[in-house]
């Protein structure tokens, strides 16, 4: 019995924590850039809409987390919007207004399949451009801009959370050239 | 006085409930290993300084404490009564406007305000009861003319703050008082508050039985919807997979708290 308990944690942690990374290119001062995607324990708000989940997106010199959580307001109902967790940005495509107390920054596509780990691909729509801050310069490489910043997954990989693990992100080689 | 882009950013760790005594803190070491692990090769410079105020509270508990092992024969009795005792007497002295509430607000407004005459940008990491402490003084900051211009973010003594586990969101620590945030008048800039919580942390739901939090509006609770507010607040309930007390301890090597804090810093 007294392993009956662990065990039982170890099979649910295995089942329901992922880490979902994927890679992308941009442009930047005539450069082809690097960038990075990943998050994890989708589990939580797929199953649950009010606990929503971290996902970072990196390039080189910057990393910047965004929170993601479903949203039934957007016309197609496979979206996830994303809220940018640092209000240095400003809403540039679609809403011409800054909301001073949200600030939604884009969405992704795909969560039916990325719920169902399938897919292959994720689509980063950014709507925020960075407001000039004396303290914190732009480094973030990635422009808001109409079209979406398409990111190749890799087939989701089991962890577990609750040993403390953290996702191998040093892995993904991000630069210019 | 304001804050220069040339110096190093401070991470300023202020506790919250603690058994033992300053010296057994250790918080400072969790941020930088958690910071480390969420820039993964990034090059961001910053230093990690923990407030402490716990001797101060263990001072004022003092009698209570010598009272409790008189009444308590059994060894592990008066261990566990005076364990208790140390949290029950944090938030209780958290809540009033005694002398040693006020001594420990006071001297980190001191060491806030020493920082920024040095020209660096602070952020507040706060947990627990040391939010209630940190809110009080960046608001009391906020009220001073010379600080906190919208339109300036160099004349922030605190550039923002990013809470775990905090219980502002109870309705005790509104009818404290705390029921507002300072607006900061109209300008481009918000002053940034990012709070992370466990729905099962007992201390940020006010369940002592562990019941879960059955609203995830916790700091959202202080937002005003006005132009002149010039707060940024935002929610982030995290899953540290622990439950009760466990998950109220569990936020340090939480990456998603990490993650908020590069965020916020970069």
């Amino acid at each position: 019995m007294k392993l009956l308990l662990p065990l039982l944690l170890l099979a649910t942690s295995a089942c329901t924590n992922h880490l979902y990374q994927g890679t992308s290119t941009y442009q930047e001062n005539n450069k082809q850039c690097a960038a990075m995607v990943y998050w994890y324990d989708m589990s939580h708000w797929f199953s649950d809409g009010d606990k929503p989940t971290t996902v970072v997106v990196r390039n080189a010199s910057n990393p910047r987390s965004f929170q993601i959580s479903q949203d039934n307001t957007l016309p197609d109902e496979d979206k996830i919007r994303l809220v940018e967790s640092n209000s240095d940005y400003v809403k540039v495509i679609g809403e011409p207004s800054t909301d001073f107390t949200e600030l939604d920054c884009g969405y992704f596509s795909g969560k039916q399949a990325h719920q169902n780990g399938q897919s292959d691909t994720t689509e980063f729509y950014l709507f925020c451009n960075k407001k000039s801050h004396p303290l914190r310069p732009d480094t973030s490489g990635l422009r808001a801009q109409s079209a979406p910043y398409v990111f190749n997954m890799a087939p989701p990989v089991s962890q577990f959370s609750w040993m403390g693990e953290l996702p191998n992100v040093a892995a993904v080689p991000l630069g210019c050239e | 006085m304001t804050v220069s882009a040339e110096k190093k950013p401070v991470i300023l760790v202020v506790h919250g409930v603690q058994l033992g005594e300053d010296e057994d803190l250790k918080q400072d070491q969790y941020i930088k290993e958690l910071m480390q692990s969420r820039l993964v090769g990034h090059a961001l410079e910053f230093d990690v300084e923990l407030y402490t105020y716990e001797n101060l509270n263990d001072q004022a508990q003092q009698k209570l404490k010598q009272l409790s092992k008189l009444i308590i024969q059994s060894p592990i009795s008066s261990m566990l009564a005076t364990s208790a005792l140390d949290i029950v007497a944090d938030v209780v002295i958290s809540l009033s406007r005694n002398s040693t509430a006020n001594e420990i607000r006071s001297k980190l407004k001191e060491k806030i305000l020493d920082y920024f005459e040095q020209g660096h940008p602070v952020y507040v990491l706060a947990h627990s009861l040391g939010t209630v402490y940190s809110f009080d003084v960046i608001n009391e900051l906020m009220a001073e003319p010379e600080y906190f211009k919208r339109d300036d973010p160099m004349s922030w003594p605190v550039q923002g703050i990013l809470t775990i586990g905090s219980p502002l969101g109870l309705d005790l620590f509104k009818q404290s008082g705390r029921s507002k945030a300072t607006a900061l008048g109209l300008g481009e800039f918000n002053f940034k508050w990012l709070n992370y919580f466990d729905v099962n942390d007992p201390v940020v739901s006010g369940s002592i039985f562990g019941s879960a939090l059955a609203s995830t509006q916790v700091a959202e609770r202080f937002k005003q919807n006005q132009a002149d507010f010039g707060w940024y607040i935002q929610d982030y309930p995290v899953v540290t997979g622990k439950t009760w007390l466990l998950a109220h301890t569990a936020y340090w090597q939480n990456p998603m708290v990490g993650d908020g804090l590069v965020s916020m810093l970069t």
